[in-house]
């Protein structure tokens, strides 16, 4: 009986030792590598002949692929690919005046194919003002436009038809971006609304028969369209959880009528189910192709005749092009190298870097590991809400616990992590190498950032800078938080955009950081005090968003948004904005508010020690990682210019390419510029501005990055220390408490956590 | 013969518990004890590097001088206060059952409840303050002062004297009531009974709840950790304060070296009861 207990211990002890082996945030495929199977579906890119704005992409029942699209001249124009996608060319038609816009009077609103190979178009025109704004045609294979009986109509909102679909009974679908509507096909009175509760385009809806299938975020929701009611939901929660918070969250769907099956795609992969049944197949694994890409906007999917998959997609500087998938039996379904990637919080630019360079190296796996997906946390990956700051230990410690047993990630993010610690401790590989074989590309200061007795433990691939925009006096005055307190108390009539006490606290503590503690490392108390003081003076001198907006118990943005900043400021709301520049978007606003106000100037934020940058996605390579070669090669890449160039405000890219390709401006045929609306609230009292926002004037891109060039001391944040300082100074900054109360508070934990 | 296959049948059914304990106790252990002697990833062989790095470490030394001191403070008063209850019980058997639930009922509370009820009871505007407040006492910062302290001190009492209660009444149970009978009829006192009977006999069972309330009082930390953080006040940083920092920041070399010290200062503690229990 003994030993018999004794064998059921051991047994349950070794059942145990596997058991945990999901870690939360895990971005890949389930199967290990070692019981790998065969079979996988390949990715090709396809780019179109000519770069144009697809309108619409079908395919008939012989599966010819046509594409309708406005040419850069606003031409249309119909492409045809009898290859799926390879090849191309046009079929000429006789277009009639409404769509080449010869008439002056209308342009085309959206179109979708029909199953002969007929387009339905709908079509705006602009004179006539009680007449119904759309008109709906149907053209056919020669050119011929032949006039629908019914149209859709914008919705009561004001927002207008962005898709169309005529379903076999003779109802026309339309969808408004927020729901879509059901017209019948004689009367084309609304039969039924759909709201799914997210954003409805051409793809994230398909029909098979009276089954209406709608994307609404973490499940599918199949209707009936006969009577608009919902008959059941297919779950997508599981790959919810792991498409990235604000990227192309959108599904796209399609349906195989032959086999009764519906198709579904996201950043996540390829997925299918039987209607009607309860399984869900995934056929492609998104985090081994493009389609995990982060920037990519996913437009259209088509299942070919041949089962070869295609997916529409834009991409911001890409625009329009195709990802074809082909099976390949005989390829493993898991590449045989694999690399863990990990980072505190989600980032978009490993995501864009681990998607390229997969595609590139079909033999590479990715395993991305989020310590914290999800969780609320700021770009120091310092909490900004009450309780994450112990869920960010506690995925610390599990790191701890990974590294320790030497089987932890291959590479880092350091953001957010105890940098210094791991470098004191071993845990970081030297990256000189990587980075002396990219001198060429990178910035030198920037790339230095954490180089150590001669090492170099980690190299950011993005880096942000504090600034300040708005009246040139104030701009000018502000060589330090003191003198910017004394211009703004002397001019009680200007506007800091935000006054509250986090958001100035976090923008300026990286600046004084360097004089907040003495050679020690002691903090300095008098250094200290001094710091606070000019915060609370801060916070009390007139801003859009602060203390009393704050005490109102509302969610409160704590970290400035420059865009939106710029519109206010150009429209004359604001008088000064400080935050990070930590993205190119900020370029078009900033330049337009310039030019308007006439009297404006930026210049970074400066502490009186010089200005300086932030290091984000700071890349490291773990000294015990079983991949040191392969994570090198990656790592070469990610600072790349190829993986760098798209923008996602995380930090203006390390690579001098990536870095002066997003100055240039994306869109040179738009002279107009675009209308931007940005709108603020404070104690019930609303603030909107509007601003025509133009890319800058080749003089202001140049002072601008000229500015940004020039600072040269990189400022990493400590968690905890930035953390403490928010703790420790809440009261006193929200005008409770005495400065030396405040003062002593702090640097007596900051004593405790720099003695440890 | 006889009793040769008799021991080895005593070491079999000793056997799963002697390699659960090795598993998860004494061979993680002998690990902590190699890494104390390790540089922090069990790298290279140090000596006494990480000893000397801890015991001159400010935060080892507050964070162990306060462990120390709630120690001092709540041992003495639990073992008291929890025999003066079971004493009071064991007086009047017929509403024991009653009381004794009552005072079990804190360590059915889950640890998250008790963090959330001292969040309501001791933040800067919590219910504390409000009473004060009502009697015109002006508020405290209960959780950011010296007197966190207390608080924990408070919170501690209260989820471990039902428990140290029961134990006390187990070991009470044991003494046979003849005793006690005899020493009435001889007309020994209250008083005398208590010193002269109960206790002593009460010795065996002294060790037991001792050894198991200093091991409890290292689980105060959970609560601790939970309201106030890991930087609470100085006065209630403990040493799981800083393990658990240590840890997380990867300072495995010094963790292995204080936890082999706190292990030992543990261990002459409970050898210290023991020998004090055998000279009795």
């Amino acid at each position: 009986m003994a030993v018999l207990l004794a064998a059921a211990l051991l047994l349950t002890a070794a059942c145990g030792e596997n058991g945990g082996t999901a870690s939360p945030g895990t971005a890949s495929g389930e199967d290990s590598p070692e019981t790998v199977g065969m079979g996988r579906y390949l990715e090709e890119e396809l780019s179109f002949p000519e770069a144009f704005g697809v309108v619409a992409m079908g395919q008939d029942k012989e599966g010819v692929l046509r594409v309708f699209a406005r040419t850069s001249q606003d031409a249309p124009v119909l492409w045809r690919s009898v290859d799926a996608g390879s090849t191309w060319e046009v079929q000429e038609l006789s277009w009639p005046e409404f769509l080449t816009g010869t008439d002056g009077m209308s342009s085309v609103r959206t179109a979708s194919f029909l199953e002969d190979g007929s387009i339905l178009v709908l079509y705006e025109t602009e004179t006539a003002e009680d007449a119904p704004p759309y008109h709906l045609v149907k053209i056919d294979g020669t050119g011929q436009a032949v006039p629908m009986p019914i149209a859709p109509t914008p919705a009561d909102s004001g927002i207008g038809v962005n898709s169309l679909y005529l379903t076999e009974s003779g109802d026309l679908l339309s969808s408004h971006y927020f729901d879509l509507v059901q017209h019948d096909g004689e009367s084309g009175k609304i039969k039924f609304t759909y709201d799914p509760q997210t954003s409805v385009t051409e793809g994230t809806y398909t029909v098979l028969g009276n089954l209406l299938a709608m994307d609404a975020g973490k499940s599918i929701q199949l209707y009936d369209l006969k009577t608009g009611e919902q008959t059941s939901e297919i779950s997508c929660i599981q790959n919810s959880k792991n498409i990235s918070v604000a990227g192309s969250a959108e599904r796209i769907l399609t349906v195989d009528k032959e086999e009764n099956t519906l198709y579904f795609c996201d950043q996540t992969g390829l997925y299918r189910t039987i209607i009607g049944g309860t399984a869900q197949e995934r056929l492609i694994d998104g985090s081994l192709t493009s389609l995990g890409k982060p920037s990519i906007l996913l437009q259209k999917l088509l299942i070919m005749p041949d089962r070869r998959v295609l997916v529409l997609c834009f991409e911001e500087g890409a625009g329009f092009y195709l990802l074809r998938y082909q099976y390949h039996p005989d390829v493993p379904s898991l590449p045989s190298t694999e690399l863990r990637v990990y980072s505190l919080k989600d980032s978009k630019t490993m995501r864009q870097a681990m998607s390229l360079y997969q595609r590139d190296n079909p033999e590479i796996r990715f395993v991305y590991e989020i310590g914290i997906s999800g969780s609320a946390t700021d770009s120091d990956g310092v909490s900004m809400g009450s309780g994450s700051a112990s869920l960010e230990s506690d995925a610390l410690r599990t790191l701890s616990t990974e590294l320790l047993a030497s089987k932890g990630p291959d590479i880092l993010l350091l953001d957010g992590l105890p940098a210094e610690s791991y470098i004191a401790k071993g845990a970081l590989a030297d990256l000189s190498d990587v980075a002396e074989s990219m001198a060429a590309e990178l910035f030198p200061n920037v790339a230095e950032s954490y180089r150590r007795e001669g090492k170099l433990y980690g190299v950011p691939a993005r880096f942000t800078v504090p600034m300040i925009f708005g009246e040139d006096a104030a701009v000018s005055a502000a060589d330090d938080a003191e003198k910017l307190a004394d211009w703004l108390e002397a001019h009680p009539e200007s506007m800091l955009e935000n006054t509250l006490p986090e958001t100035l606290l976090r923008l300026y503590y990286p600046v004084y950081a360097s004089k907040l503690f003495q050679e020690s490392g002691e903090a300095d108390e008098k250094a200290v005090k001094e710091f606070l003081s000019v915060l609370r003076r801060l916070t009390q001198v007139p801003g859009l968003m602060n203390r009393g907006f704050n005490g109102d118990g509302q969610d409160v943005q704590t970290e400035t948004d420059l865009i939106v900043d710029a519109i206010l400021w150009g429209d004359g709301v604001i008088n000064l904005s400080i935050g990070n520049f930590d993205g190119f978007e900020i370029m078009r606003p900033l330049g337009s508010a310039l030019e308007k106000r006439e009297n404006g100037n930026f210049r970074p934020l400066d502490g009186g020690n010089g200005p300086v940058f932030l290091p984000r996605t700071v890349l490291a390579l773990n000294a015990a990682g079983k991949q040191q070669e392969a994570s090198k090669e990656f790592l070469k890449f990610a600072l790349s210019e190829e993986a760098l160039s798209a923008d996602f405000v995380e930090g203006m890219p390390i690579n001098q390419g990536a870095f002066f390709q997003n100055t240039k401006n994306p869109d040179p045929e738009d002279p107009q510029g675009y209308y931007s609306v940005a709108g603020t609230y404070e104690n019930g009292e609303s603030y909107v501005a509007e601003l025509f926002t133009r890319w800058p004037k080749e003089a202001q891109i140049k002072k601008l990055t000229d500015q940004i060039m020039s600072v040269k001391t990189a400022a990493p944040v400590d968690r905890v220390v930035l953390q403490i300082f928010l703790d420790e100074t809440e009261s006193y900054l929200n005008g409770d408490g005495t400065l030396e109360e405040a003062a002593a508070a702090l640097c007596k934990k900051l004593s405790l956590y720099l003695g440890e | 013969m006889g009793t040769k296959r008799n021991g080895r049948r005593g070491l079999l059914f000793i056997l799963p518990s002697f390699i659960g304990v090795s598993v998860f106790v004494l061979i993680p252990f002998g690990d902590v004890v190699r890494r104390s002697f390790s540089s922090a990833l069990g790298g290279g062989f140090v000596g006494l590097q990480n000893y000397k790095t801890v015991l001159s470490n400010k935060a080892f030394l507050l964070a162990a001088g306060n462990t120390a001191r709630f120690l001092a403070v709540c041992m003495p008063l639990l073992l008291a206060f929890s025999l003066l209850l079971a004493m009071i019980l064991y007086g009047a058997p017929e509403k024991a059952g009653f009381f004794k639930t009552t005072f079990l009922l804190p360590m059915a509370v889950p640890v998250a409840s008790v963090a959330l009820l001292w969040k309501v009871l001791f933040h800067s505007h919590g219910l504390v303050n409000g009473w004060l407040a009502l009697l015109g006492i002006a508020p405290t910062d209960w959780m950011g002062g010296s007197q966190a302290f207390w608080v924990l001190v408070a919170t501690y009492l209260w989820k471990n004297i039902g428990y140290d209660m029961v134990l006390w009444l187990a070991g009470l149970a044991t003494i046979p009531t003849s005793m006690f009978e005899a020493a009435k009829v001889d007309g020994a006192g209250s008083w005398t009974i208590f010193w002269k009977i109960t206790l002593p006999n009460l010795l065996p069972a002294f060790f037991t709840i001792a050894v198991l309330s200093l091991l409890n009082a290292f689980k105060v930390f959970r609560e601790a950790y939970l309201v106030a953080g890991e930087y609470p006040d100085d006065s209630i940083y403990l040493l799981q304060h800083l393990f658990n920092n240590w840890f997380r920041d990867l300072s495995m070399d010094k963790l292995a070296a204080g936890a082999v010290l706190t292990a030992l200062m543990v261990l002459i503690m409970i050898l210290f009861f023991r020998k004090g229990l055998n000279g009795q």
